[in-house]
């Protein structure tokens, strides 16, 4: 296998997994104190689950970078030629996605608990809640499109 | 299509005829009661100490009628159908229930005597598994243990020896010493019993022997009988209780067939209940009650006329609201426009003094909506599914509203996912259905600048409705100068952005940005603040950018459901290479693009709605309203018939 290949691979791996680990975290910690919630008032399921779902992206946007890098050099099938040089394009087209998604999920994911504090005394108000958690989020939205963008326009 | 307009109300009746004038109220549904202001001092001196009596009573029975529903539910084994909708009632039926209940908490209170036997029942089996170790440590002993007693000659006594000391223990006693017995007659974790006879002549040295391997004397205080045959009473207990228990099973399922009636008991309470705070608001004298609420305008006439049909002994009054006085808000809306309110009222419900957004912000969130999911297959079923199980199941309200949300967004969904060749990721692609508009992974520069341009759209429309409320408010110059400059200031740049039109996007943006410069500073009194103001609110473009770039995650949303699809697809791909490999590969397709849809929607939603309340909403929108909240029959179960609702 070229270094090529295994350069971009590398990216390929810490794009899925790094965030991916931010996003488990989150989501963990959002459950833990989801449970609490639900065991009060199990009708607030709804509620928290929504809250607790939003650091969930940041994992599958890693996925989605992960994904369009390895059709890229079709993984899939027969792997094609990368030289060193276009696989560390590829490996710095993932860094946005590989540093911002998983800060942003676990960051998101402080806010989330702070929200779900907030339902849980004033359930009504639950959709300031998860727009105060889609504020983090933004950035992970664009650092996913920054790396989409980047590894689109990397000529293999 | 707005604001609904209300009158303030007041209503004098007799205390006699209160509870029926309530219930009408309540039938109709279109009063909220305020509570009395202090110009009614004199009505206020009354106590309600009667009616909260009454609510506490009313509080306690839906508390214990939840609790019987939820018994009957949890071990009467319901069956219920899947997508079962609620009971019809008629609101008569509903005020009968509550008149003839004795026959209702007479089963709650079964319900609640079966619960508290079970417990017993459950304390009493885990307490006798507790007990029953014990007697086996002793099972091989043949002697009552209350007859366990010294005789002339002999001592007798039982007790327990570490277990890695009774070999030893035994030996010695059975080599060494004559007129000493013992017998091994049980053992419990870490101990062997024995019972140990020795002849008080060896008294002495029996005592040391068993010092010396740690003998514990055991007692069984104020028990009799042989060990085995406790264990076996204790067990004949133990199915005895299980026979209890089986029967007060039988006794719940036998309730269960109750359990329409209680629900609609239930409901009958909460309406009850509802009437009953409604009358803490009255005030109060000896003969006559009084009553402050609003009532949308339309409805007053048919309040009157419905009113002389329950009394004549009544006065009624109707007032306009005072200038710039609080209302409660209630939204008219066309049916279309209906659903999107619940995205507004988890924002804020608008202030009685503004406009009501809903109209403006539905076709941007039912577009950008679509845009984040974006795929045609998606889109029919979240459109179908959502439609039917919203009409099926007759939801009201807030979920109905969610519910058709969803289902305008599947349409959105589609005709974004026709526009832009997506159905089910990349099926339609290997089908060779092309995109209509474009393929957003292969364009992804056009893409972008359709998500900007819609942005645009949305910001300016934003604008646009600011500038419409200013007008309203009669200051027209507001209008000129807040949005309008922003407007040419905005076109302007845009047109140099993107070349067209030559010079001209050049003056726009100067005459724009001038005119901020000269207008912005006007509400400062001192000159040099005028300048300052101006010409540090073009700082504001920064946001204005920002707002659009904000609007990318049109592109990168609706690319997630788009890829996520894909990859589905082609993880089933793979494994349908052999008959288990296909049965798998459907498995892989139906859970994956089930959790894609999920995921997404919920992701559209949410950004959707963050676009309105960020971008659109923070243009315009001021919120802090209090939502209408008249008297009205409100239920959990069951659903009452419109027609029958006067």
């Amino acid at each position: 296998m070229e270094m090529g290949q295994i350069i971009a691979i590398l990216g390929i791996a810490l794009s899925v997994s790094l965030p991916g680990i931010g996003s488990a975290k989150a989501v963990g910690k959002a459950g833990e104190a989801g449970a609490g919630i639900i065991a009060e008032d199990p009708d607030k399921f709804g509620q928290v689950l929504v809250l607790q779902a939003l650091p969930a992206t940041q994992g599958i946007y890693g996925l989605l970078v992960g994904f369009i890098m390895m059709t890229k050099i079709n993984m899939l099938g027969t792997m094609v030629p990368v030289d060193v040089n276009t696989g560390w394009q590829l490996f710095g087209a993932a860094l946005p996605i590989i540093i911002v998604g998983p800060i942003s999920a676990v960051i998101q994911g402080k806010t989330v608990l702070a929200g779900l504090g907030l339902i849980a005394k004033r359930p009504e108000e639950s959709g300031k809640a998860i727009t105060l958690a889609v504020m983090v989020e933004t950035y992970a939205v664009l650092a996913l499109l920054a790396s989409i963008l980047m590894v689109n326009g990397i000529a293999v | 299509m707005a604001i609904v307009e209300m009158k303030k109300l007041l209503l004098i009746g007799l205390e006699s005829e209160r509870q029926p004038i309530l219930e009408y109220l309540q039938d109709m549904g279109n009063v909220e009661i305020t509570d009395m202001d202090e110009d009614s001092e004199e009505f206020m001196d009354i106590e309600h100490s009667a009616d909260t009596e009454y609510i506490d009573k009313l509080v306690n029975q839906l508390a214990e009628t939840e609790f019987a529903i939820e018994i009957l539910n949890r071990l009467g084994k319901i069956e219920r159908k899947l997508l079962e909708p609620p009971t019809e009632v008629t609101v008569r039926a509903l005020r009968d229930r509550i008149r003839n209940k004795d026959e209702m908490l007479a089963i709650v209170e079964e319900c609640r005597d079966i619960d508290r036997r079970l417990n017993e029942i459950d304390v009493r089996v885990k307490r006798i598994g507790e007990t029953i170790p014990q007697y086996q440590a002793w099972i091989g002993l043949d002697i009552p243990v209350d007859r366990i007693e010294d005789t002339k000659t002999s001592k007798v006594l039982i007790g327990s020896v570490e277990r890695n000391k009774a070999q030893a223990f035994e030996e010695k006693v059975k080599s060494d010493i004559e007129l000493m017995y013992i017998e091994d007659v049980g053992s419990s974790r870490d101990t062997t019993n024995y019972v140990v006879i020795y002849h008080r002549d060896i008294q002495e040295e029996a005592e040391s022997i068993l010092r010396e391997y740690g003998f514990i004397n055991a007692t069984f205080s104020g028990i009799k009988g042989i060990p085995k045959e406790i264990i076996k009473s204790l067990n004949a207990e133990i199915r005895l209780m299980a026979e209890q228990r089986q029967q007060m099973l039988e006794r719940i399922a036998a309730l269960a067939s109750n359990i329409g009636e209680l629900e609609l008991f239930y409901d009958a309470l909460t309406v009850e209940l509802d009437r009953a705070k409604a009358a803490l608001r009255l005030g109060e004298s000896d003969r006559t009650f009084f009553l402050r609420g609003w009532v949308p305008s339309k409805e007053s006439d048919k309040l009157k006329e419905g009113l002389s049909e329950v009394t004549e002994y009544h006065y009624l009054e109707f007032e306009d609201p005072a200038e710039g006085e609080d209302f409660p808000v209630a939204l008219d809306n066309p049916p279309i426009i209906e659903p999107f309110e619940v995205v507004t009222d988890l924002y804020s419900t608008p202030n009685p003094h503004e406009l009501d957004p809903n109209i403006y912000m539905a076709p941007f969130y039912f577009m950008f909506f679509g845009m984040m999911v974006g795929d045609a297959c998606y889109g029919i079923i979240m459109a179908v599914v959502c439609a039917y199980v919203t009409k099926k199941l007759k939801w009201q309200g807030d979920t109905k509203k969610l519910g058709y949300l969803i289902a305008l967004g599947g349409v959105s969904t589609t005709i974004w996912g026709v526009l832009f060749g997506s159905w089910f990721g990349n099926v339609g692609e290997l089908l060779g259905i092309s995109p209509i508009l474009l393929s957003p992974l292969d364009q992804p520069i056009e893409m972008l600048v359709l998500c900007f341009a819609l942005g645009i759209v949305h910001l300016f429309a934003g604008m646009g409705v600011k500038a419409y409320m200013n007008i309203r408010k009669g200051d027209v110059w507001a209008a000129v100068f807040d949005q309008g400059f922003w407007y040419v200031l905005l076109i302007g740049l845009i047109l140099m952005l993107v070349g067209v039109g030559g010079q001209v996007g050049k003056y726009m943006a100067i005459a724009g940005a001038v005119g901020l410069i000269l207008t912005q500073g006007r509400h400062e009194r001192n000159i040099f603040k005028k300048i300052t103001t101006g010409v540090l609110s073009l700082y504001d473009l920064t946001g204005f950018l920002s707002d659009v770039l904000s609007y990318s995650r049109l592109f990168a949303l609706g690319l997630t459901t788009g890829i996520i699809g894909t990859v589905v697809n082609e993880i089933g791909i793979m494994f349908g290479t052999s008959v288990i490999g296909w049965i798998l590969a459907v498995l892989v397709l139906i859970v994956g693009h089930i959790f894609n849809i999920l995921i997404n929607s919920i992701g559209a939603y949410v950004h959707a709605s963050r676009l309105q309340y960020i971008e659109f909403f923070g243009k315009f929108f001021e919120g802090g309203g209090k939502a209408f909240n008249p008297l009205s029959i409100k239920t959990k179960y069951t659903q009452v018939y419109d027609e029958e609702v006067i």
